[in-house]
Order: C-alpha cells, then structure tokens, then sequence
C-alpha cells in the first residue's frame, strides 16, 4: 500500500518536473553568463550569474508604464467579465424564464466563431465610435465572456437547491442569495474563471496589436515582440528575460489565488 | 435538455420575479450583442462580398460558399483541425482526470502545493511565449527536448518532419493548456461530498467500484464541460501553427482557422475567409448541440 | 456597386449597436486619433530600432518646426505581423500619410492602387533629388524605378537598404588553422574550409535556414539563379542551376557542416561562443555583436560563390498614401531622409541598415565599432539582386520558405522540392 503511494507520488512529481523544466530552462538562459548559454547538457543549476539582460528589457522598453497599461486592462476585463458572467450564470442555473435555452445557446454559440475574423467587423465598429487606439477598445469586449458563463452555470447547478431555499425561507432575495450562497460556495470556479481571465488577456498579443498603436498605451506582450527582431536580431536572452518578467506577477497571483481555488470548499461547509 | 421545462406558473408569478432573470442577464446580453453578435452578423455580410480589405467590395451572392466545396487546401485543413481536436479531447480530459485523481490522494500539502502549481503553470504562459520556448527545446541541433529525447529514442526535427509535426504541436499544447482542465476537474472533485464515500464504504466498495459509482457519475458535469469546451478550443486552433511551423512542412499542420486567417490577411480574400469562419461556427455548433444532446446518456444531473 | 462605407456600415453592427454606440463612447478614454494637420506615419520598428528612429524623428522637427510629425512605431517582430496590423487599419479608415513598406510590400501596395504618384513631386524637387543621386549608388535608383513603378509613375524614393554578406568569427578559423574567407571564395573553399573546422574545433561551418531573405536568395544567386525571371513574371525555381544550389545547401546539412534545420537557436551568440564558424547577415547583426562587445571578433566577406558573385537586397521604401491629403509636408519627410544630414544622422545613431549614400557608408560614423570588412556590404551593390516579391509575395515566400526547410531537413531531394517549389510559385505570378 505504501509502496503504491509512494510510486504514485514518484509519478506525479516525475511529471511536474517535466512540466516546469522548459519554463525553468527559459529562465536559467536569462541569467547565465553569455558563454554558457545553450550548452548541451544544458546548465540546469548556474554556479555564476549575468543580470545584464533583465537591465537590456528596461532600457529596451518602458517596462513600468507597459506593465501598468497591462494592469489596467487586465484587472478592468477580470472584474467586469467575471461579474457579468457571474450575474448570467445565476440566471441560467436558478432562475427560470422564457428563452433560457434560447439565450444560453446564443451566448455558447459566440464561442463558436473564431476572433481572428471578427477582428475586422469589431475594428470597424471601434471605428464608428472612436475608440481605436484606447483602452477602451481592448477591455470592453472582453467585459462578456461566453466560456465564463458556461464555467459558472455548470457550477452552480452543483451546489445543492436547498442551500438557497433556505435562505429564501428566510426572506431572502435573489442579491442576498446571490451573495450568501452562491458567491460562497460558488469561489473555486469564480477564482478559476478569474484566473483563466487574467492570463488569457494579460498575454492577449492579436487584439491589442490592432486596436493599440500609441507608445504610451502599449501593453507588456507588445513590448515582448517588439524585443523580437525581424530577422531574429533580438538577443534570445533578452527576449527570455522580458518572458520572465511578464510571466513572474502571474505565478505570484496564482499562488495566492490556489487556496480558494481548491480550498475553500473544504471549509465551507458543502462537505457535511 | 432537463432545465428546459418552463413550468406554466411563470406568467403568474410577481412582475419583480418575471423581470429579474433578465436583469441579471441584461449586463452580459448588451455587451454581446455589440461586441459578439453584431461583428457575427457583420461575418455573414462579409461572406456574401468579394472584398480585398483595401480596396472597394463587390457583391459575390453565393460565390464563395461554392468555393469551400473544391478547395483542397480546406479540405487538408479540416482534416489536420480533427485530428488535433480528436487527440486535444482524448489527452486533456484523460489526463486532467488522471492528474486530478493523483493530486487528490492522500499526500504531504508541500508536495501538493507544488504539484498543483507545475500542472497549471504553463497554462500562464503566453502562446507566444510557449511557441518561442518549444522552438528552440524542439531545434534538432541545439533543442533541449531533443537532446534528451534522443537518449530515449525520441526522433529529431520533428517541426519540419510531415509524420512528426502534428504529434508535436498536439505536445506543445497538451503542455500549455492541461492546467486548466487539470484546475476545473480537480475543483469538480473536491466538489463530491464526501458522506457519499463512505456511504460506499459502508456498502463495501472497494476503490474502482467507487470510483466508478460515486466519482464518475458525480465528476460527469464537470467531464462533460471540460469535454465541450476543449472541442470548441481545438477546433479554432490557431497558434502553435501559426507561430511555429506555419501550417507547414507542405501543409502537414495547417488548421482551419490559421488558413481563414491567412485567407483574409495574406491572400486578402476577406469574403471567402468569412465564409470559411461560418463554416466552422457551423461545424462547432453542431458537434456542440450534439454534445448537448448526448448529455442525457452520461451526465448525472 | 457597394460602396466601402455601405458594407462598413453593415457588417461593423447591427442596429442595436448603432443606438448603443453614443452610450459606449461614453466610457472611452476619449479617442486619440492625430489631428488633421499632423504629418503622420507608420513604420515597422522593434524597440531597439525605434529608439533610433525617434532621435531622427527629434532631429527632423527641429528642421522643420512648422510640420508635426505623428510616428507609430509597430513593435511587431515580422513584416507580416505588421502588414495584418495595417491593413486591418487601412481597411476601418485609419488614415496614415506615409508608411514605411519593405521593398517585399512595394508591389503589394502600388497593385492596391493605395499610393499617390510622386512624379510632381519629385520634379519639384530636383535638386534636392539630383544631390542625392550623384551621391547614391546608381543600382538603387534604376533598381527603384524598375520594381516600384509597376505603371510607370514614381511611387518610392530609393533609400537604406541591406545586403548579404558573411559573417564570420576570426577566431574559430585561427583555431582550427584555416585561411580566413576572402572576398573571393568559392562553395568549395567554403566547404573545405568547414570540414577542417568541424574536426579540428567541432563548430559547425554555418547555419542554414529556410529563410527568404537570408537563407535561400543567396546560394541561389551566386550560382547564377532565382526564384523568379527578371520581370518577376516567370517562376525560375527548378533551373539546373537552382537546384544546384538546393543541393549545395543539402550537403552542408547532410555532412553535419550546418545544424539541421527545424527548430530556433539564437545563432548570434553560438557564433560568438564560437560554436558557429560563420553566418550569413546584413547590417542587422550589429545590434547583438556589439552588445555581446564581440565586434573585434568577426570580420565580414562576400558570399562564396560558384558561377558568380551574388546577394539579394531590400530597401526601405516609404510611400506617401493616396489618401493623404498633405503630400508636400509628407515629401518633406521623404527628402530629409535622403538627405545627407538624415542619411549621416541615421547611420551615427547605429540603425540596423546600409546608408544609400556612397560618402556616408564611407564615413567613420558608420564605419567605427564595426567589424572588418563592413564595406563589403555597400560594395555587394555592384552584384546584388532585387528580392523578387511580386505583389503575391508574401504567398509566393511562405511556399518557398516551407519547400526549401524540406530540401534542408532532407525530406524531400532537392530536385523534387525544387519542381514542386517551382509549380507553387508559379500559381503565385
């Protein structure tokens, strides 16, 4: 029996470790010193160290003012997506009126057709109300988001009905039900979908690269690829330390974010 | 579908009552129906032109939906586009569930905590980013997977190797998007109540015939959407080809949305490349509403 | 006929948008978009090259207080990325007076009829023009006016341009005893020369890559081939000749001289750790060399040859729009470019490009902190050849790029890549 587990967790570790190693590889390369860059066998644990291409990304681009148009964009589509999403979903999964079907499929269905055509309509939309070139362009549209619904009725559907009914009982009203109950419980898939959010737009390239052409409004994955030279004349080091840089305050987020994620539940009380 | 049934009272009920679910939908509807919808819709009127984005369009009536008919190109596209959704499925709901089980066992919290973030990690990275990473590891002279790789008999240059390409993008993604499935099984999991196991248990169960008569049946709301929303990821797929072998070698990986995409910006043929987007949607909806229809056999509700 | 503006209207939203859209542009930051008399731009620059280019823009308004120029630099790490970028712009109405298109989008651009004819302008300003021609070499002019003129009417001003040539570490050869390249080597000497090196040192001689530009154009013209006629009307790609040099390619991957192909590594660095013996470059390398402090290391050479000296080039043409509606104060920007304080200015800040004028390729700001053999750039002028890119380019090198990556991965024989490399562009021209 203990043989087994331990052979499972062998397994599962095994596999995290091949998980992580291209990523930990990535950022090993950025802070070797030149001439042990991309030995073979790779430098896995460096022994000296060269922080220089961290100092190229911030002369390279303004990395504070990028990082804080990232922030804002990002936090605005998060919050916004995932209250609308949050609002629909208790609809879809508690409350009962004409065309929920009807109006469930429609959203499912805006999954359906890919961004990289409606790219054109939604320019030319932005067009007609100014937009391009704001902020505005690129977080509006990502304030509805149909997988966002999706991930929150499922959800919910699984937290028991008697939960609410009681609280109905005692006069409350859908907000407080809403707020109590479901929010509450509701918290791993909300802090899932959250995440899911965050690093969907906060690496988002496509859509800001259209929409976004001042330097002062730039996001953090514009910068990334204006590292890139056309013809590859972009250090790989630079571009690896830039990599981590962006993807640092993700990992941290996510750390925090892990206990609700897989936590909360244990402690809420579902489990009796 | 179960949840479909409008029970008759709902015409009786409070006029608050009446209007609140539409309240709560109306943030989310008007947001789509601007951002979504309208752009959709303007979709289908750029499929009825021949328009080569710079210069005036011109009506094209049904030209370029007869067109989708004898392009062999789209035909290879569609192709490629099921086979990397056909194993996207299998591996990200397989593993996911294999994963998630793993992580559920007994086991010390550090080990845990560090076993959740490796499986999700990747999941943060950009596609951008991953796609840079994965070319160089994949570089047959210089790669670290290929080194490693060839000591376990792995072959190299799978990027520019028609056999090896797909196999090898299918890779890439497994690694960049399991976290996620991974994350939303696992919350599925943690989901069940536990008196039900040891209702088993009692019964005398032992661990397959719980797993199969509690886990499963409880899990399947969660496989089903992890199910539909990994088919309808799939089927745009769009980066890894994009980014790092270009649909190539000789079109070996070319998806469907990469070439609509290259339809409209390189070929410039944005009427025929809006035909091909509502061709996918359709393609998508359907499998979708299949999906949907099937739930009734397997998802315990 | 539908005019744009109908089928903008139509397929931008439906009508609900339409009375939605007042409430929405209420939340915007407020539009950004250049005032009308401002002069504006759009280049393709990584961060690097944007950093030059706003002193020259700094330097410009100096000159010229009275115009106000609006640059938008794309940070976009490839010319398609930016062109997408571009057009979507242009296709919503975005209105630019000048935008900067290599010489792979030149006819692109002109077939689009979206370019105002400078023809009046040009004469206006002869000599202005004149200075800068005495001054250029006179293949870019004549280069200029045989590709960019698909009508006859003057559409780009000749500029900057690069070359290839190869850059090669001085060091590697030292190492394993070999005579450093000259301008004279052959495809022989070359691979005589890596043999050596890969069993005295192990480098290898040279990456090989399925790059247009930098990976095909230049074996294929120094054995006296191309991918297209002269004309750019007739697909050339399975000559005796041009398949010769896929063959040529093949073996130095096949004997292990080149890493194969299939993959990225980041070849600057390798050659300056001295895992790489050679690589083929433009001006561009010289960002990294000099970063790396590596300069002292590499010298520079004309491409080995077979039949005859050869090297593709590219320059860096910047046409006023049609929809422009201030072309005189857009030719302001055109003439400061060509111009020797703009030329010189340019080449001092350390660009990633060859100056056009002959006396300021010349000169020590250009010259200093470059490696040995820089000149050979400026000099592969006499030989060199228009990459052809005709107005389906950017089809015709995705289907060149993906055929010669097989030849190289020796996947397909070269004789085979190249017929089927030749009926792929040929579907192109």
């Amino acid at each position: 029996m203990i043989i087994r587990r331990l052979l499972t967790t062998t397994l599962l570790c095994a596999f995290a470790v091949l998980m992580v190693a291209p990523v930990f590889w990535l950022f090993v390369t950025a802070i070797l010193p030149a001439d042990d860059r991309f030995a073979l066998p790779p430098h896995w644990i460096p022994t000296s160290f060269d922080f220089s291409p961290f100092s190229r990304v911030s002369e390279l681009i303004p990395l504070g003012r990028m990082a804080w148009n990232s922030v804002k964009v990002t936090s605005l589509i998060t919050v916004g997506a995932t209250l609308t999403s949050v609002l629909a979903a208790y609809a879809f999964a508690r409350l009962e009126f004409r065309g929920r079907e009807f109006f469930f499929l429609l959203f499912l269905s805006g999954l359906m057709i890919p961004p990289q055509i409606t790219v054109i309509p939604v320019f030319l939309l932005m067009r007609e109300l100014q937009l391009v070139d704001t902020h505005a362009s690129v977080y509006l549209p990502g304030m509805v988001n149909a997988l966002g619904i999706f991930l929150l009725r499922q959800y919910f559907l699984s937290i028991p009905r008697d939960l609410d009914e009681a609280a109905r009982i005692d006069g409350a009203g859908h907000l407080t039900i809403l707020r109590r109950v479901i929010l509450p419980l509701g918290a791993p898939a909300i802090s899932a979908l959250a995440i899911y959010l965050f690093q969907m737009y906060w690496n988002d390239f496509f859509w800001p690269n259209v929409f976004l052409s001042s330097p002062e409004k730039l996001t953090l994955p514009l910068g990334l690829a204006s590292l890139q030279g056309a013809q590859g004349e972009g250090q790989a080091a630079v571009v690896f330390a830039a990599i981590t840089l962006v993807v640092a305050p993700l990992l941290l987020i996510f750390l925090v974010f892990q206990r609700t994620l897989v936590d909360s539940i244990a402690s809420s009380g579902l489990k009796d | 579908m179960s949840e479909v049934a409008v029970t008759p009272s709902v015409a009786k009920r409070p006029t608050g009552e009446r209007v609140a679910p539409y309240l709560f939908l109306s943030p989310a509807l008007v947001l789509f129906l601007i951002f979504v919808l309208g752009p959709m819709v303007g979709t289908l009127v750029l499929s009825l032109f021949n328009w080569d984005l710079l210069g005036e369009p011109s009506f094209a009536g049904g030209e370029n939906y007869s067109k989708l008919v004898s392009d062999e190109t789209l035909r290879k596209a569609l192709g490629n586009t099921f086979e990397f959704t056909f194993w996207s499925i299998v591996l990200h709901v397989g593993l996911g569930l294999l994963l998630a089980l793993g992580v559920t066992r007994k086991m010390w919290r550090v080990t845990r905590y560090f076993l959740r973030t490796a499986y999700f990690f990747p999941f943060l990275i950009s596609w951008a980013a991953t796609a840079l990473i994965w070319k160089y590891a994949y570089d047959p002279a210089f790669g670290v997977f290929t080194y490693y790789g060839d000591k376990i008999g792995l072959p190299g240059g799978v990027l520019v190797d028609a056999h090896w390409a797909m196999p090898a993008l299918i890779l890439v993604d497994l690694w960049h998007t399991i976290g996620f499935s991974f994350v939303v099984i696992l919350a599925g999991l943690q989901a069940i109540p536990e008196h039900l196991y040891e209702a088993a248990l009692l019964d005398g169960a032992n661990a397959w015939r719980r797993f199969w008569h509690v886990t499963l049946p409880m899990l399947s709301p969660t496989l089903f959407f992890v199910t539909v929303i990994s088919f309808i990821g799939a089927f745009q797929i769009f980066e890894p080809m994009y980014l790092m072998t270009r649909g190539g070698p000789d079109n070996a990986t070319i998806s469907v949305v990469q070439y609509l995409y290259e339809t409209a910006f390189r070929n410039f043929q944005v009427g025929y490349a809006s035909a091909i987007a509502l061709l996918v949607f359709a393609i998508v909806l359907l499998a979708t509403l299949v999906q949907f229809r099937l739930r009734r056999r397997w998802v315990h509700e | 006929m539908v005019t744009r503006r109908d089928l903008l209207r139509a397929s931008g939203f439906g009508a609900l948008a339409l009375a939605a859209a007042p409430l929405i542009a209420a939340c915007g930051d407020g539009g950004s978009g250049a005032g009308s008399s401002d002069l504006t731009l759009s280049y393709l620059g990584t961060a690097d090259q944007q950093q030059v280019w706003n002193k020259l823009f700094a330097e410009f308004q100096r000159k010229n207080p009275d115009i106000k120029l609006k640059a938008t630099g794309s940070p976009v790490d490839n010319w398609a990325a930016y062109f997408d970028k571009v057009s979507t712009q242009l296709a919503g109405g975005v209105r630019y007076d000048l935008i900067q298109v290599a010489t792979e989008g030149m006819q692109l651009f002109a077939s689009k009829g979206l370019l105002q004819p400078l023809d009046d302008l040009v004469s206006k300003n002869q000599a202005e023009l004149d200075d800068f021609l005495a001054d250029a070499h006179p293949n870019l002019p004549k280069w200029n006016k045989q590709y960019g003129s698909p009508d006859g009417k003057t559409y780009f001003l000749p500029g900057d341009f690069n070359t290839m040539c190869l850059w090669f570490n001085k060091e590697v050869f030292q190492q394993a005893g070999v005579e450093a390249p000259t301008n004279e080597w052959t495809w022989d000497d070359f691979l005589k020369a890596g043999r050596t090196i890969k069993q005295k040192t192990g480098a290898f001689l040279y990456p090989a890559t399925a790059e247009y530009f930098i990976g095909v154009m230049p074996w294929l013209l120094t054995n006296g081939a191309s991918t297209l006629s002269d004309d750019w009307k007739k697909a050339t790609c399975d000559t005796p000749a041009a398949i010769e040099a896929a063959e040529f390619a093949r073996q130095l991957v096949a004997e292990k001289l080149s890493p194969p192909p299939g993959g990225s590594f980041d070849r600057f660095t390798l050659a300056t750790q001295g895992k790489l013996a050679t690589f083929g470059g433009g001006r561009w390398p010289i960002v990294n060399i000099r970063q790396a402090n590596a300069v002292e290391k590499f010298g520079i050479v004309a491409w080995p040859r077979k039949v005859k000296q050869g090297s593709p080039v590219g320059w860096n043409g910047i046409p006023v729009m049609k929809s422009s509606n201030k072309p005189e104060k857009a030719f302001e920007f055109l003439k400061f470019l060509i111009s020797k304080e703009g030329d010189a200015f340019f080449a001092q800040l350390g660009g990633t490009i060859v100056p056009a004028r002959k006396s300021v390729a010349e000169s020590t700001a250009y010259l200093d902190n470059s490696p040995t053999g820089t000149e050979n750039l400026y000099a592969a002028l006499d030989y060199a050849t228009v990459i052809p890119a005709p107005a389906k380019g950017n089809l015709i090198q995705r289907d060149i790029e993906d055929t010669w990556g097989q030849i190289l991965a020796g996947n397909t024989k070269p004789a085979d890549g190249m017929k089927k490399m030749q009926e792929k562009v040929a579907a192109n021209v």
